[in-house]
């Protein structure tokens, strides 16, 4: 979740965007306490001057204090609290020193990189650990003792419960929460649980960092924060100012219709595309792949080395659309993101502001589309609630849509039977396999017998119609 | 010269201040971590001191990378061998196993390993005779750890050199002729010192008071260097006396780790925070417990070893030490059968219980050798090729278990000419699965698995002992590819004198064929047009009753066999699958001059070594394995064995077809000197009377 480490090094340099006159935006990183190494690294990614979030928290962490830090997406928290953890690492070389969670692989990947970049030519040894990938190399990575590990909950207390002689509770000094009211939300509540179990309560230091904070205050007992400063760019939930927002109010049966117009007219540009469901993503994507669109979908339902190259195919892109559920819909920092449109509409109203703060990132611009059916104006309305503004109507010309209606049907119609097919090869597979295990001779009969008896209701459906 | 030289003084210090606390000889010395930490410290501050006055003296040498002198300096090979008191140098750099064990290794030795650069040095043992001997051909680049890259380098531990240096040292020592044959300076552990000489079958001096055979000896020295052993002259009669040499290493250097890890155990049992404080000071182990890797070709051998282990760890009265004795020796003991018409070596060679598919864990504790216990938690594994194959599984099984070959330290591999009779395939498969990492993690605390094995470069510090009974090129290939020990290797290699056509009694022309082949796999192919177009019409004529056509491989066999049925041939055939009955049929028919041909294979040979009689004409398709095959199956010409109503004494022949790919079967029969001339001459038909020799 940083400002602008980006893969395009040359990036403008940090602007914060923000309503108010900041002085202490003319600081360096040199300013805020930060060691020289750190600085030049700092500035071989191409930050310049620290962001404002940093700015606020990088001071307070060095002192020692526990954080919360709230700031708008896009404006460099990895930043914040990454710096003052390698500070204090160089201070003190010891390994297993802190502790990153996040909710997602990806953003478990992309703040291992960011580390990597920061730290790697001091010698800070990074390791990630998410579910998906092999236990015994991410074993033999914990065998070598890293500094910082950057985890999702679940694998790392598959690791804290599998691995001997992994333990975090001599060392770990630091742990941080990135989008942490996700983390602290009840999906992750028995991991959470059991790795505060597990590391050391004397002598931490916490972070909570995102870019919406719940509010509840039980919640935020649970992650045993001592005397938190609370670290707030924004009071309100924000969107960045050169995010231009628009909604769009239309049939449910049109959406499809919508969405091939509106990429038609924005050729060019790049496009995140949230929505609700992993099938749904499937399905889109075919769709438009059936159109020559190139698109790719990223959802959970993928096995992770194809999420990564999925990522890594838009990231270099290769592929200008992605489809994603909400696993994209935090943290993933892809700076060229032209376009978010929201399919389906997010029925978190707090996901609407991670969703769209997937493109204009640190200090570019860019746009949202909503989606509205005639279904979802209640959920629609929370949301302009929570961002505290009206949204203006996307403009379109409805004959100009009607005219991809053929083609849009026909492909959606082609989408659905590929879709079907996958489906039962897949079921198919897993037959065979059972079959050749030489067990579940049942299961088969059953499993003919109910295509006859759908078959025969079939037959009698056409029937009665006729 | 300065790794040997500094590294030698620098150890003296500290070593004089550890014997005033040693141990009580007997009994093992405790030698915590912290010790060794202080030994350490002690050595480094006791360079300033002499560090002048050496830089003087060797300043000329210092620029010369080391290993390019071989012999330089004897003085200095005085000085540096008696120093060594066993007892004192266990667990310190001095010791072998810890200075090969602790160091890392550069990726520039790597790469060097990986790219099979090495260079030659000859050496003369005595008894062993010729040495190849190949370090890597790399020179340590000066103090790398000044380099130090960041802010966290504490890895970087200034010990290092010191243990680089004395490593190189004891492999330079010991690849020299050992001068005495105790085991004096070789940092053999007590516990097994005490029984060495009550457990060595070939004693050869009851009074004397060495421990070893002279040639025990050397083999010794050089298995201590942690070099790569290649030995190929390995004589049955020498069997029990080279596994006690092997089995008293593989011992030995699994006390030593294990007494690491107990020691290290302790000191973390005791103190918790210890294991934060010192970060990487306790790592001693590999991603899964078995470190050696005995691989034999009958059960028989397999027994032998574990008996040996017994006696050199507990003694004579081992009885009650060994877990699970009772079943082992019901299933691993068995009768010989008695010797009648055979050769000798056939009764050598399968004495005892020879199944061929079996496997064995043992773990190694303080009081107790325990048989049968589960492969993640021995020490030892012994096998046979088909018993590691059956537990690997091939790559079509759901389910292939190759882990337990991940941290493997020490590879010996005994009697692999057998190994080339029963199925070299088995061979290949295991070692192309040793140090993959493993599927899951196997019960070890990942905090004390050692760098280099987390780094993946456990196949680097790996030593593979390989001996045969003959030399075969199979085993340079097992060096070449699946071999990369960071020491280096040795070969031993002798020429042979005369060659085992000596022992030819009949005298009959024997035609030695040589065709062209640019390569070996080529060859094949080469050598069954030769044979088909070249040889084999003179054999067709109906003069050349009783030929009989040896097919060393079974590969070819099949090919030519198939080539005699398409070719509508009269033939007869013996191969290892051919049935009892269908055998008798065939030596019979063929004795009886009923049919032209007998195809006969050298595996059914080895195998049964079944009397061919009535041979009158012998072509070798290839040269045998064995050399002594050769002798014999000429040896079946004689008269005695011939019916005298088929073919006369004077139409007799032998032709052999070989080229430049049987260098080394070709040196056995006819010798390596006759070899050589064979090989370069312009004519590719050279004829032996064989007889007159």
């Amino acid at each position: 979740m940083s400002s602008s480490e980006s893969d395009n090094g040359n990036e403008v340099p940090e602007e914060v965007p923000s309503d108010g006159e900041d002085n202490k935006v003319t600081k360096t990183f040199h300013d805020l306490g930060l060691v020289d190494a750190l600085c030049e690294n700092c500035e071989k990614l191409g930050w310049k001057k620290p962001s404002k979030i940093q700015a606020e928290a990088i001071p307070l962490a060095l002192e020692g204090r526990d954080i919360i830090g709230l700031a708008e997406t896009g404006s460099g928290k990895t930043g914040a609290f990454a710096l003052p953890i390698l500070q204090a690492l160089l201070e003190t070389p010891t390994r297993l020193f802190a502790l990153i969670l996040t909710p997602t692989r990806e953003l478990a990947y992309q703040i291992g990189e960011q580390f990597d970049k920061l730290g790697g030519s001091l010698g800070v040894k990074t390791c990630v650990l998410v579910g998906g990938m092999d236990m015994v190399e991410q074993s033999v990575l914990l065998g070598k003792m890293p500094h910082i590990i950057v985890a999702t909950p679940g694998r790392l207390m598959d690791h804290l419960q599998n691995t001997k002689g992994f333990t975090l509770k001599r060392s770990l000094k630091y742990l941080v929460m990135d989008e942490a009211d996700r983390i602290l939300n009840m999906d992750f509540e028995k991991e959470v649980n059991q790795i505060l179990a597990n590391i050391p309560r004397e002598g931490r230091r916490n972070m909570l960092f995102s870019a919406t904070m719940t509010k509840k205050v039980v919640k935020l007992q649970r992650a045993s924060l001592s005397d938190p400063v609370k670290v707030e760019v924004n009071s309100k939930y924000q969107t960045v100012d050169k995010l231009h927002q628009y909604y769009l109010f239309i049939p449910l049966k049109f959406k499809e219709l919508y969405l091939v117009h509106i990429i038609n007219e924005m050729q060019g540009n790049s496009f995140i595309i949230f929505c609700s469901t992993c099938n749904g993503t499937l399905k889109l994507a075919l769709m438009l792949r059936n159109l020559g669109m190139a698109a790719i979908p990223l959802n959970g339902h993928m096995s992770q080395n194809k999420r990564l190259g999925a990522l890594n195919k838009f990231k270099s892109k290769s592929r200008s659309i992605l489809i994603a559920t909400d696993v994209a819909s935090r943290g993933l920092d892809i700076p060229h993101v032209d376009v978010v449109i929201n399919f389906d509409i997010p029925t978190h109203s707090k996901d609407y502001i991670h969703r769209v703060g997937r493109t204009a990132r640190a200090g570019r611009s860019g746009k949202a589309i909503t989606f509205v059916s005639q279904y979802d104006v209640e959920l629609y309305q929370r949301i302009e609630q929570l961002i505290g503004k009206k949204l203006p109507k996307f403009q379109t010309e409805e004959n100009e849509v009607m005219t991809f209606q053929d083609r849009v049907n026909e492909a959606t119609r082609m989408a659905k039977m590929e879709l079907k097919d996958m489906e039962e090869r897949k079921k198919g597979g897993k037959r065979r396999k059972r079959g050749e295990a030489g067990d579940d001779f049942d299961d088969s009969e059953q499993f003919i017998g109910v295509r006859k008896r759908v078959k025969g209701g079939g037959d009698g459906n056409r029937k009665k119609r006729r | 010269m300065r790794g040997r030289g500094r590294g030698m003084k620098r150890a003296r210090p500290g070593r004089a201040g550890g014997r005033g606390g040693g141990g009580t000889p007997g009994s093992k010395p405790k030698r915590s971590k912290q010790f060794w930490a202080q030994r350490k410290t002690a050595q480094i501050t006791a360079i300033p001191g002499q560090s002048d006055a050496e830089n003087e003296s060797s300043s000329s040498d210092e620029e010369t990378p080391r290993p390019d002198e071989p012999e330089a300096e004897p003085t200095q090979t005085n000085q540096s061998e008696p120093e060594l008191d066993d007892d004192e140098a266990i667990g310190t750099p001095q010791d072998p196993f810890v200075a090969r064990i602790e160091r890392e290794i550069p990726t520039s030795l790597t790469q060097v390993i990986k790219t099979k650069r090495y260079q030659t040095q000859s050496q003369y043992f005595k008894h062993l005779g010729r040495l190849a001997v190949q370090p890597p051909q790399w020179t340590p680049q000066t103090s790398p750890h000044n380099q130090s890259p960041g802010l966290l380098s504490a890895e970087d531990d200034p010990s290092h050199e010191a243990l680089l240096q004395a490593q190189n040292r004891l492999v330079q020592a010991a690849a020299r002729q050992p001068q005495d044959r105790s085991l004096k300076g070789l940092c053999v552990k007590p516990q097994l010192k005490r029984n060495v000489a009550s457990a060595n079958p070939v004693r050869s001096d009851p009074e004397s008071q060495y421990d070893l055979s002279p040639w025990q000896s050397e083999l010794f020295h050089l298995f201590n260097s942690y070099r790569d052993v290649s030995y190929g002259e390995r004589t049955l009669a020498q069997g029990p006396s080279l596994r006690f040499a092997y089995t008293l290493h593989a011992l030995n250097h699994l006390l030593k780790a294990r007494a690491q890890i107990l020691t290290n155990n302790a000191i973390l049992a005791k103190d918790d925070q210890a294991a934060t404080q010192s970060g990487d000071g306790f790592r001693d182990q590999g991603l899964c417990r078995p470190r050696v890797l005995i691989v034999v070709p009958f059960r028989d051998s397999a027994l032998q070893i574990v008996k040996l282990m017994g006696q050199l760890l507990f003694g004579s009265d081992h009885g009650g030490k060994i877990g699970n004795r009772t079943r082992f020796e019901q299933e691993f003991d068995a009768e010989s059968p008695t010797r009648r018409n055979k050769p000798d070596d056939f009764y050598d060679t399968f004495t005892g219980n020879v199944d061929d598919e079996f496997k064995i864990g043992i773990a190694v504790t303080k009081k107790s050798l325990k048989l049968y216990t589960d492969f993640y938690a021995s020490d030892i594994i012994i096998a046979s090729p088909l018993g590691l194959r059956m537990v690997i599984g091939g790559l079509g099984d759901e389910k292939m278990d190759y882990d337990f070959l991940n941290s493997i330290e020490l590879l010996i591999m005994d009697q692999i000419d057998v190994f080339a009779m029963q199925n070299w395939e088995h061979v290949i498969h295991f070692l192309e699965h040793m140090h993959r990492q493993p599927q899951k993690s196997r019960d070890v605390d990942f905090s004390r698995i050692r760098m280099w094995s987390l780094n993946k470069l456990a196949p680097f510090y790996r030593q593979t002992l390989l001996f045969s009974q003959v030399l075969m090129p199979e085993m340079n290939t097992i060096l070449n590819k699946y071999c990369m020990n960071y020491a280096g290797r040795v070969k031993v290699s002798n020429p042979i004198v005369g060659g085992s056509i000596r022992q030819v009694v009949v005298s009959v022309p024997m035609v030695f064929h040589r065709f062209e082949s640019s390569s070996p796999v080529e060859a094949v192919e080469d050598r069954f047009n030769y044979f088909t177009n070249k040889v084999l019409p003179e054999y067709k004529k109906d003069l050349m009753y009783h030929t009989a056509i040896v097919v060393p491989s079974y590969f070819d066999y099949v090919k030519v066999r198939n080539w005699f049925k398409k070719s509508d041939l009269d033939f007869l055939e013996i191969c290892e699958y051919t049935k009892d009955g269908k055998v008798a049929k065939a030596r019979d028919l063929f004795f009886h001059s009923d049919t032209h041909f007998l195809l006969y294979t050298e595996r059914v040979h080895f195998f049964k070594r079944l009397v061919l009689k009535g041979i009158r004409h012998l072509v070798f398709f290839q040269l045998p394995q064995y050399p002594h095959f050769f002798t014999e199956l000429a040896n079946y010409m004689q008269t005695v064995y011939q019916n005298k109503k088929g073919g006369s004494d004077g139409n007799m022949s032998c032709a052999i077809v070989y080229n430049k790919y049987d260098a080394q079967r070709l040196a056995g029969v006819v010798g390596t000197e006759r070899a050589g001339h064979m090989m370069g001459a312009e004519k590719n038909v050279h004829m032996f009377i064989a007889g007159s020799n």
